[in-house]
């Protein structure tokens, strides 16, 4: 089942057809059958979640998992409901009498008689009532679990990334971020642009280098192979020549 | 106030069952199956009741209307029986006190007299 925690997911709020407030009072009501899971627009939640994770200027990887469970767990409960179920009648198959017992089974008629006359009684509890996700696999090794704790607590101390879009550095911008990096005198080591970087910027990097080299306004250096790869800026006459040229 | 197993909440009164609905634009659950209702009557006087307990009673497989039960929230596993085959055993929630407008347990309609004459459920060794 659903289960979140107060605090961030209280503030996430959602505006759907029909309800404006917390996406903890929603789930609540789902999950307590209060709002039919017929009539969730689970696409909807779904949107609203991300804008809401989008728009938060650090992402909370604990967060984020709770609002993807969310959702994946209200898209399931909607598709089981919207499955053709047999009927609970449909499903009786009588058992062997020696396994029965009648008597106890009329000794209990009048007391299901009460309950149906009391359904529709309902009282309404607090609807952030938290409920239990069931584990879908066994626990991996503790030392896998640990690496992954460590991961995780990494990516979320380090400093504020978007995930939801990757952002990319221009061919333009790797140019002239190189060619600033130069002019100010000190060579630049390649693997400087591989340190935090995604694998696109490496390569923007990595095609802005070939460039610079192209227009013989840099020249590189290697000492060996798979050894770090040093940019120097060449000689500003050069760099006048290669305009001209 | 609803108390169930040693919990305690505050919930609306049943007579406001149809303010409340109105208010939250909420339409009212549907009603439980008469399958489900035998059983769940059944775990609500014997819990904690294993499946093939309820069936003993019902004389019927019951895995579907136990399946309706625990996906309502009204009944849920609370471990296993230390027997052959470690069945489940399953109680009643909070959610089954909500659903019927009962306070406790102890609410649930007396037995009529067929040995155990007005028994209750803590009659019969439940919690409250």
């Amino acid at each position: 089942m659903i289960e979140h925690r107060d605090s961030g997911f209280s503030m996430c709020q959602l505006s759907l057809p029909g309800f404006d407030g917390s996406a903890d009072s929603y789930l609540g009501l789902v999950a307590q059958h209060k709002v039919s899971v017929e009539l969730v627009p689970v696409a909807d939640v779904t949107k609203q979640f991300l804008s809401h994770l989008t728009d938060s200027e650090r992402l909370d990887l604990h967060l984020a998992g709770e609002l993807m469970a969310a959702s994946a767990r209200l898209m399931a409960m909607k598709s089981a409901h919207l499955l053709l179920q047999p009927s609970e009648e449909e499903d009786q198959e009588p058992l062997p009498a020696r396994v029965f017992d009648p008597t106890e089974r009329d000794s209990l008629s009048g007391a299901i008689e009460s309950l149906s006359a009391r359904e529709g009684q309902e009282s309404f509890g607090p609807f952030a009532t938290s409920t239990e996700m069931k584990r879908q696999s066994e626990p991996r090794s503790p030392a896998l679990l640990k690496r992954a704790w460590h991961e995780l607590q990494t990516r979320a101390a380090a400093p504020e990334r978007r995930v939801a879009v990757p952002g990319f550095v221009r061919l333009e911008v790797a140019v002239s971020g190189l060619i600033r990096a130069l002019r100010s005198g000190s060579a630049v080591v390649f693997r400087h642009f591989t340190g935090d970087s995604s694998r696109i910027d490496t390569v923007m990097h990595f095609m802005a280098v070939l460039e610079l080299v192209r227009q013989r306004r840099v020249h590189t250096v290697q000492e060996e192979l798979f050894a770090d790869i040093t940019v120097l800026w060449a000689s500003d006459s050069a760099e006048t020549s290669a305009q001209a040229g | 106030m609803q108390v169930h197993d040693g919990s305690a909440q505050l919930v609306s009164a049943p007579e406001n069952v149809e303010v409340i609905h109105r208010f939250l634009g909420t339409a009212k659950p549907a009603s439980l199956s008469r399958s489900a209702l035998e059983t769940l009557t059944i775990v609500a006087y014997r819990q904690p009741v294993t499946r093939p307990e309820i069936e003993a009673v019902r004389g019927v497989n019951s895995d579907r209307a136990v399946h309706t039960l625990v996906s309502r929230g009204l009944i849920e596993e609370r471990g296993r029986r230390d027997t052959m085959g470690k069945p489940s055993e399953y109680a009643t929630t909070f959610s089954f006190l909500e659903y019927f407008g009962l306070r406790s347990l102890d609410e649930l309609p007396a037995l009529p007299d067929n040995g155990a004459s007005g028994a209750t459920p803590t009659d019969l060794g439940l919690r409250s």
